[in-house]
């Protein structure tokens, strides 16, 4: 059958792959501490049908071989872990990273890393995640807080009613070397992998950690305007391959009307 | 049989392969730094074609990426596999387990000193291809150039292996790579399209051809039972 029809196909798939990370994209545009993923795509194999460098029947030699491409393949979607825009929220628990540092929080027993710094108390007074998870190390705020003050460099000091400051703890940040190999649990949740290193801890303001800001929160590193234009340019190579598969049909019907 | 049959087929074998060509070309619009191919051909209906690689460059669009490279002029970053050294345009890095800068496939990129390893946080590649840990040269991009491009063999994965005779790749003195971008597939669709159109209708064409010949035959046949 025509190798052209299995390439456009493969295309198909490479596009339809990237309007679902630009869909899950622009979904998350709100998501606090959500970081956008990209597709990467390389060449599949090709097939060699003449070796560059041998020779014709009349004895002159090829300078290129006939190489034929066999399509597109998608090789992995990776996160894109640039700062997102500050939103000023007033609220003490909620804490931005302005660095590449990471969070630690224990999911289920397990040691996950975020950067959405939307912290709540749970009903002992733990500082954790939207979902129960306690942040790292943990830190129990007493029950007469009026206030919680966190600084720059993580160091959390409750005040109670007559004003006088405990410190809690300080806030423990982590980075790795290569946060792209990081895997998305959902939820805001990233577990390290082979590809991302082991997690180095770190407190923050040092070894460019980064800083903590209280107040704000860190949002999507979503662009709207730039998901717009990937959306179009992904769905415009979706529709010129659906047409080489249609040239390919077309072919294929003029070959087959041969014999009447 | 007439001859003109054995070009006919001939002709529509190079429009199909013409036509895959172009598909997989659609097919890498989105591929990191894919260079698009083309059959070219001595005369129209002969059989000696080849396919050549269009190095023109692509977009080098900005990613933000700390990992993220790009060559804006010619020239190939040199990857060592465990088949051996191979060559790519496509930047698109990341590092291993040790820190090693690594390809999508996990094979080192090479620097002048060998492998280039990445242990610390804040990454950045300077315009000569000297790239900085935490402000610490940690090694420089090893950019070369190919004298005669059409010995590189596509190997799929962005790869390309050199078969040319030795000493046709050598270091380029003053590299130029761009840090935080992506160099995108040099394929224009508007000229793809008229392309496929072309070969298609030649492919037409060719059989309209065989049908004739098919027609002329089938008549000299009848006519020659009714004598």
């Amino acid at each position: 059958m025509l190798r052209g029809l299995w390439s456009a196909a493969s295309g198909m798939a490479a596009q339809r792959l990237s309007i679902d990370v630009i869909a899950n994209n622009l979904a998350n545009v709100n998501t606090v501490g959500f970081k956008k993923s990209r597709p990467d795509f390389q060449d599949l194999m090709y097939q060699t049908l003449s070796e560059a460098g041998s020779r014709t029947s009349d004895g002159n030699q090829i300078p290129t071989g006939i190489q034929i491409g066999m399509g597109a393949m998608p090789v992995g979607v990776q996160k894109m872990f640039m700062q997102g825009d500050f939103k000023e929220t007033k609220n003490e628990l909620d804490v931005a990273i302005e660095g590449r540092g990471f969070f630690k929080v224990v999911s289920n027993g397990e040691d996950r890393y975020t950067r959405a710094g939307n912290f709540k108390l749970d009903t002992d007074g733990y500082i954790c995640t939207p979902n129960g998870d306690k942040l790292q190390p943990e830190m129990n705020v007493p029950s007469n807080t009026v206030s919680v003050s966190i600084d720059k460099t993580g160091t959390v000091t409750a005040f109670d009613p007559d004003g006088t400051g405990t410190a809690l703890g300080q806030i423990e940040m982590y980075s790795f070397p290569n946060p792209a190999g990081l895997f998305s649990m959902g939820h805001n949740l990233y577990r390290p992998t082979d590809g991302s290193g082991d997690a180095i801890s770190g407190t923050p303001g040092s070894d460019g950690m980064g800083t903590i800001a209280q107040g704000f929160l860190e949002m999507s590193n979503v662009d709207v305007v730039q998901e717009m234009v990937s959306m179009i340019m992904a769905q415009r190579a979706y529709e010129i391959n659906s047409k080489a598969i249609q040239t390919a049909d077309s072919m294929l019907q003029i070959a087959n009307s041969l014999k009447r | 049989m007439v001859s003109g049959v054995f070009n006919l087929i001939d002709g529509s074998l190079i429009q199909e392969l013409r036509f895959s060509t172009i598909s997989n070309n659609l097919a890498n619009l989105g591929t990191t730094a894919f260079k698009r191919d083309v059959i070219a051909f001595d005369q129209m209906l002969s059989m000696r074609y080849l396919s050549q690689t269009d190095f023109s460059p692509g977009p080098v669009t900005y990613t933000g990426n700390d990992l993220d490279m790009a060559l804006p002029s010619k020239g190939f970053f040199k990857i060592r596999t465990p088949q051996g050294i191979r060559y790519t345009r496509d930047g698109t890095f990341s590092l291993d387990r040790e820190g090693t800068l690594v390809t999508r496939q996990g094979d080192s990129v090479l620097g002048e000193n060998g492998p280039i390893r990445i242990s610390g946080r804040n990454v950045t590649v300077g315009k000569d291809g000297t790239v900085r840990v935490d402000r610490k040269p940690a090694g420089r991009i090893l950019v070369v150039t190919v004298d005669q491009s059409e010995f590189l063999k596509k190997e799929g994965g962005s790869y390309y292996r050199y078969q040319g005779p030795e000493g046709g790749v050598r270091p380029v003195s003053n590299p130029v790579v761009k840090h935080r971008y992506l160099e995108r597939s040099n394929v224009n669709p508007t000229a793809e399209m008229i392309r496929m159109v072309d070969a298609f209708r030649a492919f037409e064409s060719a059989q309209k051809a065989l049908q004739t010949i098919d027609e002329m035959t089938r008549k000299m046949i009848d006519d020659s039972n009714m004598g």
